[in-house]
């Protein structure tokens, strides 16, 4: 196989795969969705996180596939890796009674555990190819939260009803990895696959029962066992993704990588129902709850596209250290919001989110060679930023649906995350090596790889 | 795993992991150092040194920066030093312009492990760079490399190795250039395997001590055989066996329960017939008959393998109701003094009593043994240490020393000949730690690991005494001891003993190394683990 035909096979699958994406709107306007999605853009592999998720500039073990595509023709033999993750999610709501004028936030956390990353990977004997086929869990979002009835700040007689909502969304992506050395300095690679996205949520409001001091004393309410409606999403959908990446040798200490991610583009489908017996007096709970107009509504869940840039360099044979930027458009998810809720005063439009630039910078350094020299330990160090990227409300023509949405999205505190990671891995001979790594507050991590 | 999404994108897993598994048939290292450099030293190791060659030159071209801890790729490393191994196997090849290019470049990454076999490949470049470039070459070596070839065609595989070692001392620069190596290495297989086929046909004729001999050196010659191994299992079981059913006889004999002691000698005979006829243990055994036939004692005989009582009339025929004459009785009991007095080193009363028990009872043979082996010791001892007097009979008296030596290396230290025998070997102009060495390393390598102790153990507790291969040799013939040691304590002492030695030795040399080739495996682990 000739350097042209496998360029023109890499960037044929590129256009037609780039043919079918979609670039339409994100998201809805239910609770459910939360102000900042989580998705798993990070490098996978113990060693990636315990160096700050830097690795677009190293790329030399069995994650090349997700983190740069290119990294692939590192491997000597044919590697199987497989990592673990202990994830710690935390969402910041305003959920109290006077949260909306107190802002003062409460915090819902859930632990997901997961098998989060596989990939088998080998060079081809005898050419200047390696592939690999990897499994990757991209989002895995769990989420249980309850919502008090809120009064709203710019609307005084009203207050947004109480909510009881859970969530689960998880995507794993399913994908193939070439990578082709151009020349002794020069490698490309591109990843292909067919990326699923699963989503189980339920969001329930219920009727309020104002107090007569209501507003006087803002407190002066409470939810009831009616329920007023109740949003739902129980669907699947696969569409495919692909990612490029290339590493250049500058010589023996130097090295830079690049690459992009296609995030998939999926559509699924929300429900709302509503109690009709909510109007009765008194009102009851009437089921079963009746498909409100309209419904249900495509919601397509656009997953941001990602590029970055990396370098790593070795001062020394013991020292590897290594800095990547990267680029995630966030943008995409609310470009057009699908309305659930004041589908008569909003058309989609009114929302934005930012598009961040993330900073990663980390070391593994090798402290101990075990073994005679056959069982080398290293620990590594590293840190990142994650600029805040939660959804804001623009602005509508309608002053009571301005305030609703103002309190619901503007209103939360808006911080960047700044984390540092720590780790540590040994090689087992020739062919085994394990590693764990700790992003504190965050998530533990534990990969191993075996060369065969 | 992964949850739901697993089942639905299972078609599509199923067909990548298809494609991948079929890939991974044919999948290897494309393009780097490291595949042909692990096949470069694995080669060398084989002794496959033109292939080993060919490897290493290809991990070269893709990669000439030599270094310690090299990765190959994330966090895989690995040590990486091509041009001594090139060196090496260039110099196995007899191509000693390339292997001194390489060694150059070998220098400035050279380990403490390598020092000794970069040392030794040193020296063999000089020499072999020094001479001229086409030396006619000796008619006499062609001729040897004619009849080796011709031996080992014939599968005399002993006499090839003879042979090709006469021709590397005749000229070992020749002997690399026409890669005579590898032949001796094959014809140290076919022989190992020789020596293994006979030791395993003398265990089936029942000549144990014949197969043992055998059997020791072929697993000296060719390490880690398992019919080696199995056969010599069968015969140390045997002999563990007889000792048991000896001493319980003893025993017996002391309860005065004859025909019970009977009974345990004559399983003692089943389990090892040759050391009890060596032992005399057949008059004792008649002793037993004769005392158990006057009822002595009303123990009922046992069955050697199921322990039920044996009838009365399958007593066996050479336990007769003979009456034991009593000069065989004595000259078993002289026999038994003279043991305990050579064991307290009175070899003189020792003599005495063995002449004394040969003339009692010339039939016993290990009276009449001993009394050869003393006179034969003897009459070299008188005639090196009268030699060693005049200035011209130097050789000779060297040759009957080291004679004695060989037949009682014990009694010859005892009595103190050692020191004659090295002053006798400087006169001559040898260095008598390496004739030490020499004749040690031939016990060593003829199975005969006590005698080598006994020979290189004097030279090695002299003060000063630093030389490494002696020590090492030395250890090697502990260690060979322990690991054929019957008894766990006499396993852990001799081992014990082996790595004391191979510490003085590294100590006295640190890249001191064993030679693989006439060591076993076994033995080099306790040597490295010794360090």
């Amino acid at each position: 196989m000739t350097m042209r035909r496998v360029v023109q096979i890499v960037l044929g699958l590129c256009m037609a795969t780039a043919g079918v994406a979609s670039t339409a709107a994100a998201q809805s306007n239910d609770e459910v969705f939360p102000f900042g999605f989580e998705w798993n853009f990070s490098t996978p592999g113990a060693r990636a996180n315990g160096m700050g998720r830097t690795f677009i500039g190293i790329a030399d073990d069995g994650t090349a596939p997700i983190s740069n595509p290119a990294g692939l023709m590192s491997l000597t033999k044919p590697q199987v890796y497989g990592e673990f993750k202990s994830t710690n999610i935390q969402v910041d709501r305003l959920a109290s009674v006077e949260s909306l004028f107190t802002l003062q936030t409460t915090t819902f956390e859930s632990t997901v555990n997961a098998f989060s990353f596989l990939s088998l990977s080998a060079p081809i004997k005898n050419t200047r190819l390696a592939v690999g086929f990897s499994i990757h869990r991209y989002l895995d979002y769990q989420e249980s939260f309850s919502l008090d009835p809120r009064p709203i700040p710019a609307l005084p007689s009203s207050a947004l009803r109480p909510v009881n909502g859970s969530t689960d969304f998880t995507g794993t992506n399913y994908s193939g990895t070439v990578a082709f050395m151009v020349t002794n300095a020069l490698r490309v690679g591109g990843t292909f696959g067919a990326a699923t996205f699963n989503a189980d949520t339920t969001a329930t409001r219920n009727v309020i029962a104002f107090g007569p001091s209501f507003p006087t004393v803002r407190t002066d309410l409470r939810g009831t066992s009616i329920v007023a409606n109740q949003s739902s999403i129980n669907d699947s959908q696969t569409a495919p993704s692909f990612s490029l990446g290339a590493l250049y040798r500058i010589n023996d200490m130097f090295q830079v990588g690049g690459n992009y991610a296609k995030g998939p583009k999926f559509t699924t489908s929300e429900t709302l129902q509503v109690n009709l017996g909510q109007n009765l007096s008194p009102p009851v709970n009437q089921t079963p709850l009746v498909t409100a107009p309209g419904f249900p509504k495509p919601v397509p869940i656009d997953v941001p596209d990602h590029f970055g840039g990396g370098f790593s360099a070795r001062p020394t044979p013991r020292l590897l250290v290594g800095a990547d930027v990267v680029r995630t458009l966030y943008s995409s998810l609310t470009k057009t919001v699908t309305l659930i809720f004041n589908d008569t005063t909003l058309t989609g439009g009114e929302f934005s989110t930012p598009d961040t630039t993330e900073f990663h910078v980390g070391a593994e350094y090798n402290v101990l060679n075990l073994m005679q020299g056959k069982s080398p330990l290293f620990v590594r160090g590293g840190f990142y930023s994650n600029p805040s990227h939660v959804i804001t409300f623009t602005g509508a023509s309608d002053a009571a649906t301005n305030a609703v949405m103002n309190a619901q999205y503007n209103l939360a505190p808006r911080n960047d995350e700044y984390r540092g990671t720590v780790g540590g891995g040994v090689v087992l001979g020739s062919r085994v090596q394990v590693d764990a790594a700790y992003v504190f507050g965050k998530e533990f991590v534990l990969s191993s790889a075996v060369r065969f | 795993m992964i949850g739901r999404s697993v089942q639905r994108g299972a078609l599509c897993a199923a067909s990548a992991a298809a494609v991948m598994a079929t890939c991974v048939v044919v999948l290897a290292q494309a393009n780097r150092w490291s595949e042909p450099y692990d096949k470069g030293v694995k080669a060398f190791e084989a002794g496959k040194y033109a292939d080993a060659v060919q490897f290493l030159e290809r991990a070269v071209a893709a990669d000439p920066k030599a270094a310690p801890n090299k990765i190959i790729e994330g966090v895989f490393r690995t040590d990486y030093f091509p041009y001594y191994y090139l060196a090496l196997a260039y110099a196995e090849l007899g191509q000693w312009d390339k292997a001194a290019q390489n060694l150059d470049k070998a220098r400035p990454t050279l380990t403490r492990q390598q020092t000794a076999k970069f040392n030794e490949t040193e020296s063999k470049i000089k020499l072999a760079m020094s001479t001229p470039s086409t030396p006619p070459r000796n008619p006499a070596f062609d001729n040897g490399m004619r009849q080796a070839e011709a031996a080992l065609g014939a599968r005399n595989y002993d006499a090839a190795i003879r042979q090709l070692d006469q021709l590397r001392s005749l000229d070992a620069n020749e002997y690399a250039r026409a890669g005579l190596g590898a032949k001796r290495e094959e014809a140290v297989k076919g022989y190992g395997g020789q020596l293994a086929d006979e030791g395993r046909a003398l265990v089936q004729n029942g000549r144990f001590n014949d197969a043992k001999g055998r059997l020791v050196l072929a697993e000296q010659t060719l390490p880690g055989q398992k019919a080696v191994a199995d056969a010599l299992g069968e015969i140390r079981r045997r002999e563990d066996d007889y000792r048991t059913h000896k001493a319980a006889a003893q025993a017996e004999f002391d309860r005065k329960s004859y025909s019970a002691a009977r009974d345990r000698l004559q399983q003692a005979q089943q389990a090892q017939p040759e050391l009890f006829a060596a032992e005399n243990l057949g008059a004792r055994l008649n002793e037993a008959a004769t005392l158990a036939a006057r009822g002595a004692t009303a123990t009922p005989p046992v069955n050697a393998t199921n322990g039920t009582p044996t009838p009365p009339g399958n007593t066996p025929s050479n336990a007769s109701n003979t009456t034991p004459d009593p000069k065989v009785l004595d000259a078993q009991r002289d026999v038994r003094t003279a043991a305990d007095l050579i064991r307290q080193g009175k070899y003189a009363e020792a003599d005495a009593a063995y002449a004394s028990a040969a003339k009692a009872d010339p039939n016993n043979q290990d009276a009449a043994a001993a009394v050869a082996r003393a006179s034969k010791f003897k009459s070299l001892r008188d005639r090196g240490v009268e030699g060693s007097k005049s200035k011209t009979g130097a050789a000779a008296a060297q040759q009957a020393l080291v004679d004695a030596r060989n037949v009682d290396p014990d009694r010859f230290a005892r009595e103190g000949l050692t020191a004659i025998l090295d002053r006798v070997t400087k006169s001559t102009g040898d260095d008598p730690l390496q004739v030490t060495l020499r004749h040690g390393l031939l016990a060593l390598l003829n199975g005969r690991a006590q005698e080598s102790i006994a020979i290189l153990e004097p030279a090695a507790s002299l003060d000063g005494s630093k030389a490494a291969s002696l020590h090492a040799y030395l250890g090697v013939a502990y260690a060979t001891q322990a690991l054929s040691a019957p008894k766990p304590e006499d396993r852990t002492r001799l081992k014990d003993k082996a790595v004391e030695q191979f510490r003085i030795a590294a100590t006295a040399e640190p890249g001191y190394q064993l030679s693989n080739r006439i060591v076993s495996p076994a033995i080099i682990k306790i040597y490295e683990s010794s360090r």
